[in-house]
């Protein structure tokens, strides 16, 4: 079906926060979503297979720390490590690094990574042994983030101060599947509170003649 | 978009200096916001002046209504060489149908606003959809979606007179002031319809809220049109027109609850720069230094016009109805006092305010819109910087140390709140299963509050100023994330709030005392709505284009004349 970007992002946003993501996780991811179903690269398919991989996995603490001033990461969820990680390479220096021995959902991590790097106008540079060059995010065309489909093991990325080159902006309607878009929204349901007599009495217009 | 952001680390708006501001935390609080009245950098005002300046004409492609006014209609009016259709399909529905609620499922009368002119197959197609608004499933040459039903009263009284070639009586027009009154309109993508980034692109509706309000404008077309159509169905050649008088002072009824109030949390930054644009402009009234004779008679004429819209304004509810009429007194007193004793000749606007000083709030913010209406030249081009682009953004690199002095700077009203009181945090806002009807539950009483949404914003405060005790100040606010991830979010509500003050209410949104109503006025004012009347603390009536200039109007009246509806008054005190 034929959906918008506001559709996308609210439906994603509520989805996140159903799957048990604080409101500023929900809130990045479904910017990333939203962007990536724009750009073309089926961002609700890749929301719903990261919502189906982390439904019992809302603990927040982190899995990563600190060596020798790189971040080190065993398992890189977009959501939780990925997040912390993109926000501490910006709060870095030039040079500053992460290591990711496993990344999860690399198409939506390279979303969060272009987003935040169109909003601090910064790039990231992605080296993996999977890749057959280094990635950098943002990047004149989409594709960069496309690629990241292939990552696989040792993941390590940089930020540069440079701005990023004048990029895609994903805006307008998009399609998506039927059986992705029936997932999210009835994840995106649960968080809507089922409907008491006290609430609706409560709710505008309540009580009132409005054959006036 | 927006040509210029308006923030607190700018020291121009608009290319011109920031002038001294009100502080934020005396105009953020909730009894002050609550107090708003419409201004000329409301949204319908700055619509209709640029529908003016273009003298844009509307057209009527197709009129499709049987004898009763049941059909489909289509008015179409250009902007900026762009041409824009309200569809209104006007039903027949059992009088039991017609609730203003949200979750009413049949309205008298629903609408789209359609990007060209629609063709018949776009209308047939339409059909099927419009009328069932939430549940129909639109793409994106819809622009806006919209219903409303009649005021079954005045809308009868106003056929029966002009049927009978007479013009409606005066009280039962005052008494309601519309013919239809709409319950939702509808943006930004909702149901398959455009995006606002979108709409933002097209020249004209790029400010805020622009495409709504052009749809409720050709809305109050549609219901004048309808009810003298239905009055010449019936009366045949002796049916009456409605004057312009009439006309002009009919506006379109609006029922707006809780879904309103959730946005001014959520945009912080669009609600600063709406606040600040309306603080600037009156900074900069209070700034003239000295007034001519044309702009002192304007304040006679307004103050005048102000306080017979006081006394026109009749409301039920017992706070608001109170408030009015303290109004009404001290707008008695302040217009003999400036008639015993002139306005000072140095800063003579500074002068009229400082009599109001120890006045309500509802004087006060009453005088902000009428001392912004004095200066137009200097304040129309501040409607440019009230839609922006900024998004909340946190700054990873900023000290712990930094953020505390903000959270002192924006946030010690915080200290203000007993949280070991139950009504601390009596109340939370949640979206209903019910067509997602936003709505405020008791939390020791209701269901839900585990769902709510994160309003709690002196709650979070608290918390983190707990947290950040044992932290170093020279830590990066990143690096203190990294052990402390569920602070992220307020966090980055304080760093941009610092930027955008005005986009924080200094009140607690859950405490037992909050008034939502309060939000909604606030929001409403800047829309351009008035009459104000709140049929509890949740949700309110309002009058929009009340005294607004009309289509006709447009394409025919100097465009000076057509800018001057603050304060409407019924048509026999106007004239």
């Amino acid at each position: 079906m034929q959906v918008s970007a506001n559709e996308v992002y609210q439906t994603a946003r509520k989805a996140c926060l159903a799957a048990g993501y604080l409101q500023d996780r929900a809130e990045d991811i479904a910017v990333a979503t939203s962007w990536l179903q724009c750009a073309g690269m089926m961002g609700c398919t890749v929301l719903d297979s990261l919502l189906a991989d982390t439904q019992d996995k809302k603990d927040i603490q982190l899995g990563l720390h600190l060596e020798a001033g790189v971040l080190q990461i065993s398992q890189c969820r977009p959501a939780f490590e990925g997040v912390a990680s993109i926000d501490w390479l910006l709060a870095a220096d030039s040079g500053a690094q992460i290591q990711i021995a496993c990344l999860s959902h690399p198409v939506m991590f390279a979303g969060l990574l272009w987003q935040a790097g169109q909003a601090y106008q910064r790039q990231f540079r992605l080296v993996s042994e999977a890749l057959e060059a280094p990635i950098n995010i943002p990047d004149e065309t989409v594709d960069s983030v496309a690629t990241c489909q292939q990552i696989s093991g040792k993941l390590v990325v940089g930020i540069s101060d440079s701005a990023p080159p004048p990029s895609f902006v994903a805006s307008g309607h998009s399609v998506v599947s039927d059986a992705v878009w029936a997932r999210l929204n009835a994840l995106a349901m649960q968080t809507y509170v089922p409907e008491t007599e006290a609430s609706r009495l409560s709710g505008a217009g309540a009580g009132l003649v409005d054959d006036d | 978009m927006a040509k210029t952001s308006l923030h607190q680390n700018s020291d121009v708006a608009c290319g011109v200096a920031l002038p001294p501001l009100r502080s934020y935390d005396s105009v953020m609080r909730l009894s002050r916001m609550g107090a708003f009245f419409p201004h000329r950098l409301s949204f319908m005002r700055v619509l209709i002046r640029r529908l003016a300046a273009q003298k844009s004409k509307m057209q009527m492609p197709v009129c499709a209504l049987d004898k009763n006014g049941f059909g489909h209609v289509v008015l179409s009016l250009a902007l900026s060489g762009r041409v824009y259709s309200l569809i209104a399909f006007s039903r027949d529905i059992e009088d039991s149908e017609r609730t203003d609620r949200v979750i009413a499922t049949q309205w008298d009368a629903s609408f789209c606003l359609f990007d060209g002119v629609p063709s018949l197959a776009d209308i047939d197609q339409l059909a099927e959809q419009v009328t069932r608004q939430e549940a129909g499933r639109y793409d994106a040459r819809i622009l806006t979606l919209s219903r409303a039903n009649k005021s079954l009263r005045l809308f009868r009284h106003v056929v029966d007179r002009l049927a009978k070639g007479q013009q409606p009586d005066t009280e039962a027009l005052a008494a309601t002031g519309y013919l239809m009154r709409t319950t939702a309109v509808y943006g930004n993508g909702k149901f398959g319809i455009a995006d606002r980034n979108k709409v933002a692109g097209y020249d004209g509706l790029e400010g805020a809220f622009q495409a709504e309000m052009l749809t409720v404008f050709l809305i109050r077309e549609f219901t004048l049109l309808l009810a003298e159509y239905c009055a010449k169905e019936r009366g045949g050649q002796k049916a009456a027109s409605l004057s312009d008088a009439h006309r002009r002072y009919l506006g379109v009824g609006n029922s707006t609850g809780l879904g309103m109030a959730p946005f001014l949390v959520t945009h912080p930054c669009l609600l600063n720069s709406w606040i600040m644009a309306r603080e600037v402009a009156f900074a900069r009234g209070l700034a003239v230094d000295a007034a001519s004779n044309a702009q002192l008679q304007r304040v006679t004429t307004l103050l005048e016009r102000a306080r017979l819209h006081c006394y026109e304004w009749e409301v039920e509810d017992t706070p608001q109805m109170q408030n009015i009429e303290i109004l009404r007194a001290e707008l008695d007193k302040l217009c003999a006092d400036i008639s015993a004793r002139p306005l000072a000749k140095k800063a003579p606007f500074a002068d009229l305010n400082e009599r109001a000083k120890e006045g309500s709030e509802e004087l006060q913010e009453l005088l902000v819109s009428l001392i912004i209406e004095l200066v137009p030249e200097e304040v129309d081009m501040l409607a440019d910087c009230m839609a922006t682009d900024a998004q909340p953004r946190l700054i990873p690199d900023m000290r712990i140390g930094e953020v505390k002095a903000l959270i002192d700077a924006h946030y010690h009203w915080v200290e203000d709140i007993d949280f070991d009181a139950p009504d601390a945090d009596a109340q939370f806002w949640y979206v209903s299963a019910a067509k997602l009807e936003p709505r405020l539950g008791l939390r020791h009483e209701e269901p839900g509050a585990e769902l709510e949404m994160p309003f709690n914003i002196a709650g979070y405060i608290r918390a983190l100023k707990s947290a950040l005790a044992t932290a170093e100040e020279d830590e990066l606010v990143a690096a203190f994330l990294l052990r402390a991830p569920e602070f992220r979010n307020i966090l980055r509500r304080i760093q941009t709030i610092d930027k955008f003050p005005y986009g924080e209410i200094r009140d607690n949104l859950v405490g037992a005392h909050c008034r939502p109503i309060d939000l909604l006025r606030c929001k409403l004012s800047f829309f351009g709505a008035s009459k104000f009347d709140p049929k509890s603390d949740k949700w309110t009536r309002i009058t929009l284009y009340q005294g607004a200039p009309t289509a006709a109007d447009l394409a025919t009246a100097p465009s000076h004349d057509l800018d001057d509806w603050l304060f409407p008054l019924r048509p026999c005190m106007s004239s």
